[in-house]
């Protein structure tokens, strides 16, 4: 060691160099170098110091030690590796001496047991001059000095490494531990991977694509097998992007790839949420029932609007006998029957025979229809018919649509027809069918699949059923037997019936007529008479009380119905009046007739017979009251002791003695009396007469007695009386009714005479 | 030249393809997914064929029924041949039992009707090998019977001999 301490720090140099190639030695030699490597840790303790020394002296010689078996051509070759390099360095470092190391790394037991062991040569030349090798030497050294120097280099190798060869050694197995193990291989380059690959990516993406698309769908393929929902996930928002983007590609690719689940999804969904469905579907279902059902209402209205028309009647009277209601009967109408093809079938086969579709229409695959029906039939008969019963499939319904079947021996005729076929229809039908049968029948039988072996007579009986709906509006306007015979039935019972009607309805109404005119004239409204016609006459019946009514009952009958005979069955009866009504007619009468001036009655009625009394003022007054009399119904005699009396005023104005002033007393009284006669009696003037009588008839009294009525006159005026009815008038003889003899005052006096207006 | 319908059934074991054949010949398709036919399926296909007798070409429509496959169990409707011209009866060349039934449809078949004509086939002849075929096809030869029209190797997979038994068969019924 003390040696080792003593090497000069050039030396100290050299030796870190040879350090640092050993390290790098140990990562290049290949597996079985690196094996032998834990061999060789350990050091012998044989080695010698004189091999240290030995090589020191051979400083200025080159050597090298060879293995003596194969190995020694591997070796060679490092060695010309070493000498290349060692001349390189020579010629940097021309001045430097020459260090020739020589070191043998064996296990103790190889180097006791097999002397011609393998011999690492590790060389560090350092030289100032170019060398050679000597093979010759070379092997004269080793056979020489081979203990020695093994010794020697071990010993070398001691002072050069120490524990560094230790350390070395274990950095070594480090690092191939790391090489070699997976997990520790992971660990190291684990930090690295991401820029690696990153790095990888940036320079070369062509490449790095080309590389991971051959795995790529196997990759997601097995991550999806692994761990589906997070792949889910992963794929879920490019999804959507994806169907659209590839729906703008090619829409019938993707048209192709849902279609077949469309059904099951919409299935599903409608388990899952019915409602939404609905929903999505509602505008147009909604638009379509609507389009339909339009059609439908506008048809059922075109029915209601035909109510009253006899196919209206018809119906309600159907509906009636159906026990069905109208309406019913209305949308069964509406829904309009139309045979769509006509089809007949041999039985057998299910060929078609004859096939009758409306040419403007699609034509339906008669060839499979009638497959079909035939398969369905036979289906029908061998599992629904039991044992011994014969049984038929009569009808197919389809919706609208419906198939009727009747069957015949060796055919059957299959219709399609939309709505509901009437009863007219099928009957039809069953003739048609029952015709061709007889007529062509055997034909039919022998029928092998070649339609020009079956006469073109069948298609033209099929034809007439085709045009069925045609044949009934033409059916229309004929009128049927039954018709005809109700109709006639009808007009038996309601013709008579009819003019009976009217005739009476004409009777009625002058009858009526009459009745009414005769009501409406005042004598004969109140009584009851009837107007009823006679044949061609029309009578009067009913009771008046006098002929003159029963004439007028007549008259105003003819003038209101021109042309009728009247027959005029009145009778006048003559009523007894009754005595009640007589009297108050009596008294009614006599308050009438006491309305004429001056006259002042009362009649009393008793047994037919009136009796006045009273007085008037005229004699005619007298005449007319008992004429009036004799006219009230029930009176029979009137016996009058009517007095017929002037009209005078009892009233005298007296004056003093040669005065024509009245006295005051008077014109209080007197003259309001004289203004109430005067206002009583408005058809009459008043003559007011003075009076002054002197036995020789002067002037003198002629005058006053003018005054003496012109003072009245005054006065009469001064109460408002008109002086047109006021005549005045002086006389100089004594006053009616006083004679010389009786006092004079009652000469002195004004005399009122009422005299009638002219 | 006017057209003559024929109706043709075929007949055979369940799932020995006779549906297959129809589709193959009237669809020019073929799927290995198994459907069994319930009842009845009735195709149609135009063809052309001469009436070797008067010499002229003739057009027939084939209504070709597909009914469904017999098993131990239920047996095929009679009903459905009635009025048939000619059948063809399917085994299946990988199901022995098939073939051994043959026999059985093709009297039921004649039964029905007497002077039809009958082809057989023997399906699915791409899965096994060219020898066997020929021994099944001569196995399942009824020259002395005079409905009897030939008995061909088929595929409907393949569309081997497919057309050919529709065609002898419709000569046949001429």
């Amino acid at each position: 060691m003390s040696e080792y301490a003593e090497l000069n720090r050039e030396e100290a140099a050299q030796l870190e160099n040879f350090l640092n190639l050993v390290a790098e030695l140990a990562i290049i030699q290949p597996s079985n170098q690196v094996s032998e490597t834990p061999f060789t840790q350990k050091q012998t303790d044989s080695s010698d110091w004189d091999k240290s020394n030995l090589s020191e002296n051979h400083f200025n010689s080159s050597r090298a030690y060879y293995s003596k078996d194969i190995l020694s051509a591997e070796i060679g070759s490092d060695e010309d590796f070493f000498m290349g390099e060692s001349k390189l360095r020579s010629d940097e470092n021309q001045s430097s001496n020459t260090i020739h190391l020589e070191a043998k790394l064996d296990s103790p037991q190889t180097q006791v047991n097999s002397p011609n062991y393998q011999v690492v040569v590790e060389e560090i030349a350092v030289k100032s001059t170019p060398f050679e090798y000597k093979a010759e030497n070379l092997n004269q050294l080793i056979t020489d000095n081979y203990a020695d120097k093994n010794t020697d280099f071990q010993k070398l190798q001691e002072i050069l490494l120490g524990d560094e060869l230790v350390k070395i050694q274990q950095d070594l197995k480090k690092i191939n531990h790391q090489i070699y193990d997976n997990d520790e291989f992971i660990k190291l380059i684990l930090p690295q991977i991401n820029e690696i690959l990153r790095r990888k990516i940036s320079e070369s993406k062509e490449e790095f694509i080309e590389a991971i698309t051959p795995i790529i769908d196997k990759t997601i393929y097995n991550r999806v097998e692994q761990d589906k929902d997070s792949m889910g996930t992963a794929l879920a928002g490019a999804v959507p992007a994806a169907i659209s983007e590839q729906i703008s590609v090619n829409t019938d690719e993707v048209a192709a790839a849902i279609a077949p689940i469309m059904g099951e999804a919409i299935q599903k969904q409608i388990e899952l949420e019915k409602d939404k469905i609905v929903d999505a579907l509602y505008p147009v279902i909604g638009n379509t029932i609507s389009k339909y059902m339009g059609e439908t209402i506008q048809a059922i209205n075109e029915q209601i609007e035909n109510t009253l028309s006899y196919e209206g009647i018809k119906r309600k009277i159907r509906a009636k006998l159906q026990g069905v209601s109208e309406a019913e009967l209305i949308v069964k109408e509406s829904i309009y029957f139309i045979p769509q093809a006509i089809f007949l079938i041999h039985k057998a086969s299910g060929l078609v025979i004859c096939d009758i579709q409306p040419s403007d229409s699609e034509k339906l695959e008669s060839d499979m229809i009638a497959g079909m029906l035939t398969a369905i039939r036979s289906f029908a008969n061998d599992c629904m018919a039991q044992s011994g019963n014969v049984s038929e499939l009569h009808e197919i319904d389809y919706g609208n649509f419906k198939i009727i079947l009747e069957v015949a021996g060796y055919c059957y005729l299959a219709i399609i027809v939309k709505g509901k076929p009437p009863q007219k229809f099928i009957a039809k039908m069953r003739q048609t069918l029952s015709e061709i049968i007889t007529s062509y029948g055997k034909s039919i039988e022998q029928f092998e699949g070649d339609l020009e072996t079956i006469p073109t007579q069948v298609n033209t009986f099929l034809e007439s059923l085709k045009n069925f709906e045609h044949k009934k509006q033409a059916n229309k306007n004929q009128l049927s037997p039954l018709l005809i015979l109700s109709l006639a039935i009808l007009g038996i019972i309601f013709i008579p019936w009819g003019i009976w009607q009217y005739r009476s309805g004409v009777i009625r109404s002058v009858e009526s007529k009459t009745a009414l005119a005769l009501a409406s004239a005042p004598e004969l409204s109140v009584y009851r008479l009837d107007v009823k016609v006679d044949g061609d006459k029309l009578k009067l019946t009913g009771r008046v009380p006098d002929r003159y009514l029963k004439a007028k009952a007549k008259q105003i009958a003819a003038s209101t119905v021109a042309n009728w005979k009247i027959d005029n069955q009145i009778i006048s009866v003559e009523v007894p009046v009754s005595p009640v009504l007589t009297s108050e007619e009596v008294k009614r009468v006599a308050a009438v007739l006491n309305q004429i001036n001056g006259a002042g009655i009362s009649a009393d009625y008793s047994d037919g017979k009136v009796s006045v009394e009273g007085s008037v003022i005229r004699i005619a007054d007298a005449k007319t009251i008992t004429q009036a009399f004799e006219k009230i119904p029930g009176v029979k005699t009137v016996s009058s002791t009517v007095q017929v009396k002037p009209l005078s005023i009892g009233v005298r104005f007296y004056f003093q003695h040669e005065s024509a002033n009245l006295v005051s007393l008077d014109l209080d009284t007197k003259v309001k009396q004289v203004k109430r006669f005067i206002k009583q009696y408005p058809m009459h003037n008043l003559k007011i007469i003075g009076y002054s009588y002197s036995p020789n008839g002067s002037s003198a009294t002629q005058n006053l007695a003018i005054q003496r009525a012109k003072s009245v006159q005054q006065a009469l005026i001064k109460q408002g009386i008109s002086p047109s009815r006021l005549q005045v008038f002086g006389k100089n003889n004594l006053p009616p009714g006083i004679d010389a003899s009786q006092p004079s005052w009652l000469m002195r006096c004004v005399i009122l005479e009422p005299i009638p207006k002219e | 030249m006017s057209t003559i319908s024929k109706k043709i059934c075929l007949i055979g074991d369940y799932g020995v393809g006779k549906t297959s054949l129809i589709r193959r010949f009237v669809d020019r398709q073929f799927s290995d997914k198994y459907l069994s036919t319930v009842g009845v399926k009735i195709s149609r296909k135009s063809v052309e064929a001469t009436d070797s007798q008067q010499q002229k070409k003739l057009k027939l429509q084939l209504l070709i029924w597909d009914i469904e496959g017999s098993n131990k169990f239920k047996g095929i409707s009679k009903s459905y041949f009635q009025g048939a011209t000619g059948a063809i009866i399917v085994g299946d060349v990988t199901r022995p039992e098939s073939l051994d039934n043959i026999s059985e449809h093709l009297q039921r078949f004649l039964k029905v009707n007497p002077q039809g004509k009958a082809a057989i086939a023997l399906n699915k002849s791409d899965l096994i090998d060219a020898e066997f075929l020929e021994k099944y096809r001569y196995l399942y030869s009824f020259s002395n019977n005079s409905s009897f029209v030939s008995t061909n190797t088929t595929s409907a997979k393949t569309g081997t001999n497919v057309d050919e038994i529709f065609q002898s068969l419709t000569h046949s019924m001429i």
